[in-house]
C-alpha cells in the first residue's frame, strides 16, 4: 500500500471520528448512526411487547441504536462539548480553535474521562501510561485489525434463532475507530472447546446460553493485539468476555465483564449500554479495504 | 490514527459534508463565535496582561502539518457558524468571583473542550531537583514522581532523597479516599502476575497524615482551583468536575445555593478563600497574580502549610504539548518552615492512566 492510500484511509477514518462525533447527537436524534442507516430509535418502552423467539426466549433480532464507548462522558453531570475550544491566553498568537483538537480529545475520550476504569495489576501501571503516551503508534484502532470485543460495542444488527444468533457491527464505534464487522455465535449452552481457543481471535471464541431470559454469550480465546478502550488498556490471550443481553420491550440492556486476571486485579464490569429498537432496517456497509499500519509514521504522541 | 493534519483536513470536510445540517442546530444553540473569540484571538476580554513565566513552551511540539491544519481550519472557521452555548466570556476587568474562578481555571489551561469544562482528571509529574525535610533533616532530591487522581481523590509520590550524611531515603507516600498510608515500593500490597497470592512489598499506615495529604492535593496547582470552584458551588470537587464553570455557578445561584468561596482584592491580587475538602475547618487563602496563583496558604487549627507556585509553563512532554500549564516550582512550607522544594521536570497532563488503590491490609486497619 502506498503513502498516498494510507493517507487517504487516515482521512477517511479521520473524518468518520469528526462525523462521529459532531453528528452524535444527530444519531441520538434518530439517526442509523455512523456506518449504517435506517429508522431512528424508538421511544424506551419496557411496557412493549418482547418478540420471542419459537422456544419462548426474547427475541434479539433487530435494528439496534446505542452507543459504543464514546456515548456519553461516564462523569454524571458533566458537560462534554465539541472539539473546538477557544485558545487560552498564553497559547501562541497563531493558536486557532481549529488546532485545540489533538490537546483536547484527550480529555474528552470517555474512557479516559470516565470513572469506571479497568484495574491493573501494579506492575503494568507503567505500560498503561506508555501505551497512550504513544496511541498514535500503538492504539491498535489505528490499524486495520478489528476492534474486538469489548472495544467494538454492542451489535447494529442482530438475527436471532434458538440455535444461533448473528451480529453485524457498524464501523467507526469508538471515535471514528473499528470497521463494519460480524459474529455468528452458536447459542447450545456448551462451554468453549479446548482445541479451538488455541486459535487466538479478535472476537475470541464464544458461545451463548440462556440464563432466564438474559442471552449469555461467554468469550474465550483472545488474541492479545486488540485494546479495551483508547488509554491504553491492553489485555491478554487470558482474557474472558461475558456479554449479558437482556430485551424487555423494545430495548436491550446490554452488560459486559472482562475478566483478565493476567493483568488486572479485578473484574472489570464495563458501565451498561441501552440498545433501543430503530423499528427499521439498519442496512450496514461492507467492512472497506484497509491493510496498512502507520506505526513508521508516528513521530509525535499526540492522542486519539 | 488521526494526526493534526488528518485532523484538521478531515474536521473541515465533515463540516462541509454536514455545514447544512449543523446550521440549523447552531441556530438552536444560540451561536456563532463567542465574544472577542475571533481566529487566534479567542482569549476572554481583559486578558492577555497573564503572560506566565515560561510561557513560551506552550503552543512547542506542534508536529509537521500543522500549518497547513490552520489553513483548512481557518478556511472550516469562517464558514462554520458553529455555536456552542455554555462557552463563556468573563467581563473585562470584572471583580467578581465567578469571573475570577473562570478565568483561574481558563488562564491554566484546565477548561477543555468547546463547552471549556473543568476536565483535569489526573496528573503525572516527574520533580527535576529539590530538598526535602524527612524526621527535621534535610534530603536532597533524587526521585519524586507524582501521580494525581483528583477523582478518586487521591495521589501517590515515589520519594528518593539523600541525606547530608549520605544516607538514602525512599518512600511511596500515598492517599486515597479516607485512608494515608507509605509503601516502600509502587503498588505494595497487591499481588503481581507472576505470584498472585503473595503481595510484594510493604504497606504501613500512616492515617496520621491523612489531613496533612489532603491539604497538599487541595491545595496543589490543580486541586486549588477545583476545591475553590466546588466551594463557590456549595458541593465537593467530585461533583463540580466536568462542568463549565460559569454554568455551574449560575446554576446553583438560580438554585438558591450560597458557596463558601469568598473573594477580595488587595490592588490587582485576587484573594480567594475556600474551605478544603473533607478537611473539617481547614480553610485555603489562594492569592492570585493576573489569575494564576503565587501561593496557597491552608490554616487548620493552630497549623499553617504555604504553598508557593512559580515558573508556571506547559511541562508536558515536547511531543505532546497540553496546552495546560502546571507550576515548574513549588516550596511547601510548614508553619514557617521549607518542607519541601521540588522543581519541574516533565508533567502528563492528559488524563493519564492514574489508580491509587487502597491495599488490604490498609484498609483491615481502619481509618
Amino acid at each position: 500500500m502506498n503513502k498516498q492510500r494510507i493517507t487517504g484511509v487516515r482521512l477517511l477514518a479521520c473524518t468518520a471520528a469528526v462525523l462521529c462525533i459532531i453528528g452524535s447527537s444527530l444519531t441520538a436524534q434518530g439517526g442509523g448512526g455512523f456506518g449504517g442507516r435506517g429508522g431512528g430509535a424508538a421511544a424506551p418502552d419496557p411496557n412493549a411487547p418482547t418478540p420471542k423467539l419459537p422456544s419462548g426466549k426474547p427475541d434479539l433480532t433487530g435494528s439496534w441504536q446505542g452507543g459504543g464507548l464514546i456515548t456519553g462522558s461516564g462523569v454524571p453531570g458533566a458537560q462534554v462539548g465539541d472539539m473546538f475550544r477557544r485558545c487560552t491566553p498564553f497559547q501562541s498568537k497563531t493558536c486557532m480553535e481549529w488546532t485545540n483538537q489533538s490537546e483536547d480529545w484527550v480529555f474528552m475520550s470517555t474512557s479516559r474521562l470516565g470513572q469506571n476504569q479497568p484495574m491493573y495489576r501494579p506492575e503494568f501501571w507503567d505500560k498503561v501510561i506508555a501505551l497512550d503516551q504513544w496511541t498514535n503508534r500503538d492504539d491498535p484502532v489505528g490499524s486495520c485489525l478489528p476492534l474486538g470485543i469489548p472495544r467494538q460495542g454492542p451489535p447494529s444488527r442482530i438475527f436471532h434463532t434458538d440455535t444461533d444468533i448473528t451480529m453485524i457491527y457498524r464501523g467507526g464505534v469508538d471515535g471514528a475507530g473499528g470497521y463494519a464487522e460480524f459474529r455468528m455465535v452458536p447459542i447450545n449452552g456448551k462451554p468453549a472447546d479446548p482445541n479451538r481457543t488455541n486459535n487466538y481471535k479478535f472476537f475470541g471464541d464464544t458461545s451463548g446460553r440462556w440464563e432466564g431470559d438474559t442471552l449469555v454469550l461467554d468469550s474465550v480465546g483472545f488474541t492479545d493485539e486488540t485494546w479495551l478502550a483508547r488509554g491504553g488498556w491492553f489485555h491478554s490471550d487470558q482474557m474472558r468476555v461475558v456479554e449479558k443481553f437482556t430485551r424487555v420491550g423494545n430495548q436491550i440492556t446490554y452488560d459486559v465483564t472482562v475478566e483478565d486476571p493476567e493483568v488486572l486485579l479485578k473484574p472489570w464490569v464495563m458501565p451498561t449500554i441501552t440498545m433501543r429498537n430503530t423499528g427499521g432496517n439498519t442496512i450496514i456497509g461492507e467492512r472497506g479495504s484497509c491493510t496498512d499500519h502507520e506505526q513508521k509514521e508516528a513521530s509525535s504522541q499526540y492522542r486519539h | 490514527m488521526c494526526d493534526r493534519r488528518s485532523l484538521a483536513i478531515s474536521v473541515l470536510a465533515a463540516l462541509v459534508a454536514m455545514s447544512q445540517v449543523l446550521a440549523g442546530g447552531a441556530q438552536g444553540q444560540g451561536a456563532g463565535a463567542p465574544q472577542g473569540g475571533g481566529a487566534g484571538a479567542g482569549a476572554p476580554q481583559g486578558q492577555g496582561a497573564g503572560a506566565p513565566q515560561g510561557g513560551g513552551a506552550a503552543g512547542a511540539g506542534r508536529g509537521a502539518g500543522g500549518g497547513q491544519g490552520r489553513g483548512a481550519g481557518g478556511a472550516g472557521a469562517g464558514g462554520g457558524g458553529r455555536g456552542r452555548g455554555t462557552a463563556y466570556t468573563p467581563p473585562a476587568g470584572s471583580k467578581e468571583l465567578k469571573d475570577v474562578l473562570y478565568n483561574w481555571t481558563w488562564h491554566m489551561g484546565m477548561l477543555r473542550s468547546g463547552a471549556e469544562s473543568e476536565l483535569i482528571k489526573t496528573l503525572d509529574y516527574y520533580g527535576a531537583t529539590g530538598t526535602m525535610q524527612v524526621n527535621g533533616q534535610p534530603c536532597t532530591i533524587t526521585k519524586y514522581h507524582l501521580q494525581a487522581n483528583y477523582q478518586i481523590p487521591g495521589y501517590r509520590i515515589d520519594i528518593g532523597c539523600t541525606r547530608a550524611n549520605k544516607q538514602t531515603y525512599t518512600v511511596v507516600e500515598n492517599m486515597s479516599g479516607d485512608f494515608a498510608w507509605d509503601d516502600d515500593i509502587v503498588g505494595a500490597g497487591f499481588a503481581t502476575e507472576k505470584d498472585k497470592k503473595t503481595p510484594k512489598g510493604k504497606s504501613t499506615p500512616r492515617q496520621d497524615t491523612l489531613t496533612e495529604r489532603r491539604i497538599r492535593l487541595w491545595a496543589s496547582p490543580h486541586g486549588a482551583p477545583k476545591a475553590a470552584i466546588a466551594a463557590a458551588a456549595g458541593m465537593h470537587p467530585l461533583q463540580s468536575f466536568g462542568q463549565n464553570p460559569a454554568t455551574l455557578l449560575d446554576r446553583q445561584a438560580a438554585a438558591g445555593v450560597k458557596g463558601t468561596a469568598t473573594l477580595t482584592w488587595e490592588k490587582d491580587k485576587a484573594i480567594v478563600t475556600f474551605p478544603i475538602p473533607d478537611v473539617p475547618g481547614a480553610t485555603a487563602t489562594a492569592t492570585l497574580v493576573n489569575y494564576l496563583p503565587e501561593r496557597v496558604v491552608v490554616t487548620n487549627g493552630k497549623d499553617t502549610t504555604e504553598f508557593v507556585y512559580g515558573k508556571w509553563a506547559d511541562w508536558n512532554n515536547p511531543l505532546f504539548k497540553i496546552e495546560a500549564l502546571y507550576a515548574g516550582t513549588i516550596v511547601e512550607r510548614k508553619n514557617g518552615m521549607a518542607v519541601r522544594n521540588v522543581t519541574a521536570k516533565v508533567t502528563e497532563i492528559g488524563q493519564i492512566y492514574v489508580i491509587v488503590p487502597v491495599p488490604e491490609s490498609i484498609e483491615k486497619a481502619g481509618k
